[in-house]
C-alpha cells in the first residue's frame, strides 16, 4: 500500500487515492458488513472526513481504511436499533453469495477483518497488520482460525 | 476441502460504484449533522450550567469522538497526557463501572434507604441522566449486545444477571444461574456461574448466555483453581483467570466455537486482574521457571492469544493491575505504598511505562474500579467517596 502525505492539494491527492484504492476498500467493506449501502456510506464518509482534515493526516490511506471500518461498524450497530432504509432505485451491484455473506458475518470481528483484508482486498499479511494496528503473527493466527471456521460454516451450508 | 480464497472471488471481483461525487459533495469533516449540532447544543448547555466547565465544553467540541467518527490517528507512539476533567457525585459508594451504549454505567450502593442502583452518566455532559434500581446487591456489570448486564446476588434467589435496556433504562430480563464477572463478546454474554440460593461455595463453571433469548445456552467447567474470578473476551475467545492463591493452571481459554476450554496456561500469577486486547492477554506474575523470591514484585506478562504462550521477557512493573488495553498501551493501576496510587500506561511499542497520573487523593486502586473507554479516550475511576472521576487522554 503506497501511502502519501496530503500537503499541497489534499482534494487532488485524496481523489487519486480514492481512484486507486476506493473500489478495493468498498469490496472489503461489502465483505465485512454484507451490506452495499453501509459499505458505500462508510467509504464516502471516511474520504469526506479525510478531506476535512486535509494536510493534518500523515498517512491518509491508512487513516481512511481504519476510519471506514470504524464507521461501518458504527452504522451496523445503529441499524440494529432501527429498520434498514429502503434501497434506492439506482443501479446496485448484485448481492454476494448469501452463504458466503452469512458465513463471514458469523466470524468474530478480528478474524473477519483479517480474512476480508487478505482474501478480498488482497493485501499481504504485513499490510493487514498495519491496517489493523496488529502484528503479522497475530494476523496469521487470525487468518488460520478465520479460514478454518469459514470452511466449517461453508461446508455446513453446502450440505 | 473448501478453497476459501476461491469462494471469496465473487467479492473480490464485485463491481464497485463510483463514490467520489458523493465524497466531494459531503460536508468536510463528516456528514453527521445531527451529531455535530447535538455537540454544539450540549456544549452550550454545559457552558450555561457549569461555571467551571471549560474542560467539559472543550471535550464536547473536540474530544469524545462519536462512534461514527474516528479519532485522529496517533502515529509515533507519543504518550498521552492524563488530565482530570470532571468529578461526578453519584450518591453513594461506587462499586463497578463500565462504558458502552453511549454512556458510563456505575453500580452504586446508595445509603439512604440502603439500595443498589445503576447510575447512567452522559459523557457528553458528565451528568447523571438516569438511576436504575437493582433488586439485589451487585458489584459488577458489563455492557454489550445493546444491553447493560448487572450481576446480582441474594441469599434467597442466588446469583443472576439483570438485563437493562439502554433505550428505556429499565430492567427487561433476568437470567438466573449467572453470577459475577460478566463480559460480552463473540455474540454472547459470559459470566461465572451464579451461586445457588443459600450456597456459599464458589461455582467452577462459566456460563454462556444467548442475548437474543436471555437464556443460558452452555455451562463450561473451568479446570483452574480457585474458580475463575475474571473473564475477558479477546480476539480469539474468552479468557478466564483464577481467583487468587496460586494453583496451576491459572489461565484458561474458552473456544466460543465449541464452548469448551481448549487451552490452559500455567503462570505463577500474583494478581487477580487481567486485561485483553491487541492480540495479548496481560496479567501480573512470574512465568514458569522464574523464581518469585528473586523479585519483590511480580512482573507484567504478555500472553499471545494465538499461541497461548508468554511472549518476551517479564516486564518489571511494580504492582501491575491491568484494566484496559488501547490508546497505544495497557493501562493499569499501581499501589506501591499508601499515598502513592497511580494510573499508568505501559506502552505496547516500547514496553516502558511512559504515562502516569497520581490518583492517590481521590481514587481506589483496584483494577476493576477503573475502566478505559478507548472510543472517547477517557478513563473513569471509582473513588473512595461517593464520586467517580473522569480522566481524559489528551
Amino acid at each position: 500500500m503506497q501511502d502519501t502525505t496530503v500537503d499541497a492539494e489534499p482534494a487532488t491527492e485524496l481523489e487519486r487515492l480514492y481512484r486507486e484504492h476506493g473500489a478495493r476498500l468498498w469490496r472489503a467493506l461489502l465483505a465485512f458488513t454484507g451490506d452495499r449501502e453501509v459499505a458505500g456510506d462508510a467509504v464516502a464518509e471516511a474520504f469526506a472526513q479525510a478531506l476535512g482534515r486535509g494536510a493534518v493526516l500523515r498517512s491518509p490511506l491508512h487513516w481512511v481504511w481504519r476510519a471506514a471500518f470504524r464507521i461501518a461498524r458504527g452504522e451496523l450497530k445503529a441499524r440494529r436499533r432501527r429498520p434498514a432504509p429502503e434501497p434506492e432505485r439506482s443501479y446496485l451491484p448484485p448481492e454476494p453469495d448469501p452463504d458466503v455473506k452469512q458465513a463471514l458475518a458469523r466470524l468474530p470481528k478480528g478474524q473477519r477483518a483479517a480474512v476480508v483484508l487478505h482474501h478480498v482486498a488482497d493485501y499481504p499479511v504485513e499490510e493487514v497488520a498495519r491496517i489493523l494496528g496488529s502484528t503479522a503473527p497475530a494476523v496469521r493466527m487470525q487468518l488460520t482460525r478465520g479460514r478454518r471456521r469459514l470452511r466449517q460454516l461453508l461446508e455446513v451450508s453446502d450440505d | 476441502m473448501i478453497d476459501v480464497h476461491e469462494r471469496l472471488r465473487e467479492l473480490r471481483e464485485a463491481p464497485a460504484p463510483d463514490l467520489w461525487p458523493e465524497v466531494s459533495h459531503r460536508p468536510r469533516g463528516g456528514s453527521r449533522k445531527g451529531v455535530q449540532w447535538a455537540r454544539i447544543g450540549v456544549a452550550g448547555l454545559a457552558l450555561l450550567v457549569a461555571g467551571s466547565g471549560v474542560a467539559v465544553v472543550f471535550r464536547a467540541f473536540v474530544g469524545a469522538p462519536v462512534e461514527q467518527q474516528p479519532s485522529e490517528e496517533t502515529t509515533g507512539g507519543a504518550p498521552p497526557r492524563l488530565e482530570v476533567t470532571a468529578t461526578v457525585v453519584v450518591g453513594g459508594p461506587p462499586t463497578a463501572i463500565a462504558a458502552g451504549e453511549g454512556a458510563m454505567w456505575v453500580v452504586v450502593q446508595s445509603p439512604d434507604p440502603p439500595r443498589t442502583e445503576v447510575v447512567r452518566i452522559d459523557p457528553m455532559t458528565n451528568e447523571i441522566v438516569a438511576r436504575i434500581p437493582v433488586p439485589h446487591g451487585s458489584s459488577d456489570l458489563a455492557v454489550g449486545e445493546e444491553a447493560v448486564w448487572v450481576a446480582t446476588y441474594s441469599r434467597d434467589e442466588g446469583g443472576a444477571l439483570a438485563r437493562i435496556d439502554p433505550s428505556t433504562n429499565q430492567i427487561v430480563a433476568t437470567v438466573p444461574g449467572a453470577g459475577g464477572s460478566p463480559t460480552v463478546g463473540d455474540g454472547a454474554v459470559w459470566a461465572v456461574a451464579g451461586r445457588e440460593p443459600g450456597d456459599s461455595s464458589v461455582p467452577d463453571q462459566v456460563v454462556r448466555i444467548d442475548p437474543d433469548s436471555n437464556r443460558i445456552v452452555a455451562r463450561i467447567p473451568i479446570p483452574i483453581e480457585p474458580p475463575p474470578f475474571d473473564l475477558e473476551v479477546g480476539d480469539q475467545g474468552v479468557w478466564a483467570l483464577h481467583s487468587g492463591v496460586r494453583e496451576e493452571p491459572d489461565l484458561a481459554f474458552i473456544d466460543p466455537l465449541t464452548n469448551a476450554v481448549t487451552t490452559t496456561v500455567a503462570l505463577d500469577t500474583s494478581g487477580i486482574y487481567m486485561a485483553v486486547g491487541g492480540g495479548h492477554v496481560w496479567v501480573s506474575g512470574w512465568p514458569e521457571g522464574v523464581d518469585p523470591a528473586a523479585s519483590r514484585y511480580p512482573a507484567a506478562l504478555r500472553i499471545n492469544e494465538g499461541s497461548a504462550s508468554v511472549v518476551g521477557e517479564p516486564i518489571p512493573v511494580e504492582d501491575f493491575r491491568p484494566f484496559g488495553v488501547g490508546e497505544g498501551g495497557v493501562w493499569f493501576t499501581t499501589w506501591r505504598r499508601f499515598g502513592e496510587e497511580r494510573i499508568c500506561r505501559l506502552s505496547e511499542e516500547t514496553l516502558l511505562v511512559d504515562a502516569c497520573l497520581d490518583v492517590a487523593s481521590f481514587a481506589h486502586t483496584s483494577a476493576d474500579l477503573a475502566t478505559l473507554d478507548p472510543s472517547a479516550r477517557t478513563i473513569w475511576v471509582l473513588n473512595y467517596s461517593d464520586t467517580v472521576t473522569r480522566i481524559d487522554l489528551l
